[in-house]
């Protein structure tokens, strides 16, 4: 019973409604019918009971007429309901045909319709990131691995004490591709601290200068900082200084020895624009698109003897949306790249 | 200097108590919450270690209890649990120190040291190694009596070499503390190998007896050691 009920419920309620309306109007026309005075000239003195029996019939005959319509109404809620978890459960991306988008039904359909497609994108998106995971994790254990089984067969300790050490590596590489995962899932899930604040640009710039410089030095490469002391942006220190920590990296670890790194910012239409320009080989049109992508690698071989886990641009634009900015790459072959951030101007 | 290890998992309380006591402390292991806080009760141990996780009572709960009975034995907490909020909790709970799951040994050793020599008097303004002398108040360095020119960054990375000779320092650590880097995600490593390698050329350069070694997969280490 309670079952039926709950399942029942708001058809109950309608049919109720629909008979109070309607009792409403019936009795509406009791009054003005006994106002014209046509009970009177019809000798019905003592019509009390009828009355009160007519009403109970009229009554419960306009609820069942109710209950009937008001089940006609929600069925197709209840049919749209049934194919949405239908399809929420299959993947392949389907959707609800939508009779008319504009009446209520239709309205609800739509609005399926957009989660329907979201979580697909979310299972698609689950299923590629499963598989780069477990690619990028792969390789690392294939290594330890095959020189931990190599190890085994050993007895001389330099040898062993070599093969513990390469694999104490693969352990570290493993780790720094965990924690900068987490960073990107956390960071989707809104739960990493964010603190923009109105700040000088050029501070950070100087502070990514001075951290790398040493680094570019040993590649015969120079820093050059172009950007006004003044040049004030709204933005969170750590998240930009993180952007442009790999962005400067980069530019170091694929510029050729001797060629310049330029870090810029200036003000162009009502935004602090910061580049990060170098003069290497440049990034071809196919791969610009796809660049900021989770592991998504232009030279695979060569990004990963230098160390890199394949996270380093998506952790740049992650840095960059989280601190209210957008990044964007300009680049041509031969000529060099430009990786430009663009962040809220800050108040003077 | 005894300690305890509370830590469910066997393969890691196994390893950090041989590594331990490698290190020269004497160590009691416990596998719950429950026996760690019996091992607490019926003995008197210089530090805990204290796994977060922990089947039953976890290891905050142990912790704040172990704190409200007055019990003030330093603890270092690891944890897999690396949020800022997880940090406070884990700090508010009355931790001394927060390690990340997975860390380095070196590191854990470095910070139980450090949490052990809190009490300790202060440090010496001048340190020596072999023939190397540091003066950390004039910021200067000498080997075989010749000064030794580093910049700011090369004395800080040195100094910290200098607080745990023969201990091994891994690139984490050193992001932490000669960088003061807290995001563990910046990339610092090719910085650090590079300001290595300077430092080491200029301290070991025409020496016979090096004192900057790496151990490959770990990090680095300052010692006497002849290399070829």
């Amino acid at each position: 019973m309670k079952e039926w009920w709950q399942k029942h419920s708001r058809r109950v309620w309608l049919a109720l409604l629909y008979a109070a309306a309607g009792d409403l109007v019936v009795i509406l026309c009791v009054a003005a019918s006994s106002g014209l005075g046509f009970w009177k000239t019809a000798g019905h003195q003592n019509a009390l009971p009828a009355l009160v029996i007519g009403g109970v019939v009229v009554t419960l005959l306009f609820i069942s007429i109710g209950y009937f319509l008001a089940g006609f109404a929600l069925e197709p809620m209840r049919e749209t309901v049934e194919l949405a978890r239908r399809l929420s459960n299959q993947p392949g991306g389907k959707q609800i045909s939508v009779t008319n988008p504009h009446d209520e039904v239709g309205e609800l359909e739509t609005f399926l319709n957009e989660l329907l497609q979201r979580l697909e994108g979310s299972f698609v998106e689950l299923d590629r990131l499963a598989a780069d995971v477990s690619h990028e994790l792969r390789t690392p254990l294939t290594a330890m691995r095959a020189v931990g089984e190599v190890a085994m067969r050993e007895r001389n300790p330099a040898i062993l004490y070599d093969a513990v050490g390469s694999m104490l590596e693969e352990i570290r590489r493993m780790n720094q591709l965990i924690d900068r995962l987490l960073l990107l899932t956390r960071g989707d899930s809104d739960k990493w601290p964010v603190r923009p604040k109105n700040g000088p640009v050029r501070n950070v710039l100087m502070e990514v200068s001075e951290t790398l410089g040493m680094v570019a030095e040993d590649k015969q490469q120079k820093l050059k900082i172009d950007c006004a002391d003044d040049l004030r942006a709204f933005f969170d220190a750590a998240l930009l200084r993180l952007a442009l920590m790999n962005l400067a990296q980069n530019a170091i670890r694929y510029s050729p020895p001797g060629r310049p790194i330029y870090l810029r910012a200036s003000v162009a239409d009502k935004t602090v624009v910061v580049e990060v320009a170098d003069e290497g080989p440049g990034i071809a049109p196919e791969h610009q698109q796809k660049i900021f992508q989770r592991f998504y690698r232009v030279d695979d071989a060569r990004s990963r003897a230098e160390g890199g886990v394949g996270l380093g641009l998506a952790i740049v634009k992650w840095a960059v949306e989280r601190t209210g900015g957008t990044v964007e790459l300009d680049s041509e072959v031969g000529r060099g790249s430009v990786f430009r951030v663009r962040l809220p101007l800050g108040i003077a | 200097m005894r300690l305890l290890i509370v830590e469910d998992d066997e393969k890691t309380s196994g390893a950090l108590k041989a590594g331990l006591e490698s290190e020269g402390f004497s160590t009691a292991k416990a596998s719950t919450g429950e026996e760690g806080f019996f091992l607490l009760n019926s003995e008197k141990f210089d530090l805990v270690v204290l796994d977060w996780m922990l089947p039953g009572h976890d290891g905050v709960e142990i912790l704040k209890t172990l704190r409200t009975r007055g019990t003030k034995t330093p603890v270092l907490l690891l944890t897999a649990r690396d949020t800022v909020e997880d940090r406070v909790l884990g700090l508010e709970s009355g931790a001394d120190d927060y390690l990340v799951k997975p860390f380095a040994f070196a590191e854990l050793v470095a910070r139980i040291r450090t949490l052990l020599r809190r009490a300790a008097p202060v440090e010496p303004l001048r340190k020596s190694i072999a023939d190397l002398v540091m003066d950390l108040e004039a910021r200067r360095a000498w080997r075989t009596g010749k000064i030794i020119e580093l910049t700011p960054r090369e004395f800080d990375l040195l100094v910290y070499l200098m607080r745990q000779p023969g201990q091994v320092v891994t690139r984490e650590m050193l992001a932490k503390e000669v960088w003061a880097e807290t995001n563990r995600v910046t990339p610092l490593d090719n910085v650090i190998d590079v300001h290595v390698t300077h430092l080491r050329k200029k301290l070991d350069d025409g020496h016979a007896v090096k004192l900057i070694h790496t151990v490959r997969g770990v990090g680095f280490v300052l010692r006497e050691e002849a290399r070829t």
